[in-house]
């Protein structure tokens, strides 16, 4: 297995996860959503909360450090990226990745 | 520590809150796109609550009593100091204006009044006796998810209810304390509340939500824990794993600790938020225009109430009908670097300057060329 670095971006809270991607658009995802997936989204809102509160880890496009996804992560101590800036175009369902929430790193494995 | 009002340090402060989040983000806009189409005829209205609080003989500690979280005033101190630019308010009167908040927040406050690092309103007094009066659980992972998805559920919901700029009528975060005589060394009690969770002025359907107010106290082990000016919390550390004991506190009186129960509640909290979003996103740009204002009116409903204005105001709702959001490049985090948007803000922000609204566009092109 290989680690390929996709993202070097804002770490807006700190830990380090594996997991699949999903990319979610909205609450239409919720069903789909599984218990430890990693939730890829342009940013978050209030209607993804019951996705976020079964997340390994949060990655989104845009955002700062005080954004939505960022306080809501550090609340649930999962880690999380923020403005990847292109994570919901690169990123597919069901990839592997690494999230470094340490650095504001995320790899592809390989 | 020091209460004078340092201008120049309130300035600081709030350029590095600003500069922290991304103005693309912001739910459902972003303010300062939105708050110059109504600042003329919001600050106006403030003003005179603020002339005629002062003629009533209402004393700073009688108007903060009108609040439930101090992130209330001290959070439209900043905002106003855009529309009192906006509405060419006479330097005389912005300083009254500044002056006047800044004597609530000073009242309000035990210490740190600019949330450089924390949000003091607990003296130590009262934390003993939180520490020793309360029914604290133990905590371990899955609790502490509980509690976790608690506050983003709550702090979601305050968002659905108050919008996101002012989500602090609901939701505010306290601390951290020092509580290492306690507990021993790196020990800090964090309290997160919420108020104001049945608003039916607002929202009707809310009349029968099973509380108005709830809090979490929680206490952390080896975990940095600061606080800005606009109450973002930021945790050094896990926050889940690093949760030592905790106590769930409903209207002050029931306690809520059972890991089955915060279970239950947060199913309930968090379909709700979901639904009550949804419902506000469906509702258009025109309505979010309307909830936006009736939000920040019905923050200052019993102040409004005391010296008889009424906090529904159709002159601020006439005029921002139809109108679009204003695009300026005030906020443009990638096309200016940091020290330019600091200077700027600052220039324009500072109640001491005639720097007015409209002349915003040349101050900016000549820091840009400087």
């Amino acid at each position: 297995m290989s680690q390929k670095l996709l993202y070097k971006a804002l770490a807006a809270n700190s830990g380090t996860v594996q997991g699949k991607v999903k990319i979610v658009r909205g609450v239409e995802d919720n069903a789909k959503f599984r218990d430890g997936e990693i939730l890829v989204t342009i940013m978050t809102n209030p209607t993804m909360v019951m996705m976020m509160a079964r997340a390994a880890a949060i990655i989104t496009d845009t955002g700062g450090i005080t954004c939505h996804a960022a306080i809501t992560a550090r609340e649930m101590g999962i880690p999380c990226v923020v403005a990847t800036k292109t994570a919901t175009k690169d990123l597919k369902d069901g990839q592997e990745v690494l999230v470094d929430g340490n650095k504001g790193e995320v790899y592809l494995i390989e | 520590m020091p209460k004078e009002l340092d201008l120049d340090k309130l300035l600081d402060v709030y350029c590095e809150g600003i500069y922290a989040m991304d103005p693309k983000t912001a739910l459902p806009f972003w303010d300062y796109d939105f708050g110059p189409i109504y600042g003329d005829l919001w600050i106006k209205k403030m003003l005179k609550a603020c002339h005629l609080a002062k003629d009533k003989g209402l004393t700073p500690k009688q108007i903060a009593g009108f609040f439930q979280n101090i992130a209330v005033p001290r959070k439209e101190l900043i905002y106003s100091l855009v529309d009192l630019k906006v509405g060419k308010t006479p330097k005389e009167e912005r300083i009254f204006f500044v002056n006047f908040w800044w004597d609530v927040v000073k009242e309000m406050s035990v210490e740190d009044c600019m949330v450089e690092r924390s949000n003091i309103i607990h003296t130590p007094e009262q934390i003993e006796q939180f520490l020793k009066n309360l029914f604290w659980e133990k905590s371990d992972l899955p609790k502490a998810r509980q509690i976790g998805n608690l506050a983003m559920n709550l702090n979601s919901l305050a968002y659905g209810l108050y919008t996101d700029i002012f989500a602090h009528n609901s939701m505010e975060n306290f601390g951290a304390y020092d509580v290492s005589k306690y507990f021993g060394n790196k020990h800090i009690l964090v309290i997160k509340q919420w108020v104001n969770l049945r608003p039916v002025e607002l929202f009707p359907e809310f009349k029968d939500f099973p509380f108005d107010k709830l809090n979490i106290f929680a206490i952390y082990k080896d975990i940095g824990y600061t606080v800005d000016i606009y109450t973002h919390q930021i945790y050094s550390g896990n926050a889940a794993q690093n949760l030592v004991k905790y106590c769930v506190l409903i209207e002050n009186e029931k306690t809520l600790n059972n890991v089955t129960e915060l279970k239950n509640l947060n199913n309930f909290l968090g379909k709700l938020a979901t639904e009550h979003y949804l419902k506000m996103q469906q509702r258009g740009f025109e309505e979010a225009k309307k909830n936006w204002v009736l939000a920040r009116n019905y923050q200052f409903k019993d102040f409004f109430k005391a010296v008889g204005i009424e906090w529904r105001d159709q002159n601020i709702l006439d005029r921002i009908k139809d109108k679009q959001l204003i695009k300026t490049n005030f906020w443009n985090f990638e096309k200016y670097p940091k020290n330019v948007l600091f200077a700027f803000w600052k220039q324009c922000f500072d109640p001491r300057l005639d720097t007015y609204y409209s002349q915003w566009p040349n101050i900016l092109e000549t820091l840009t060329h400087k």
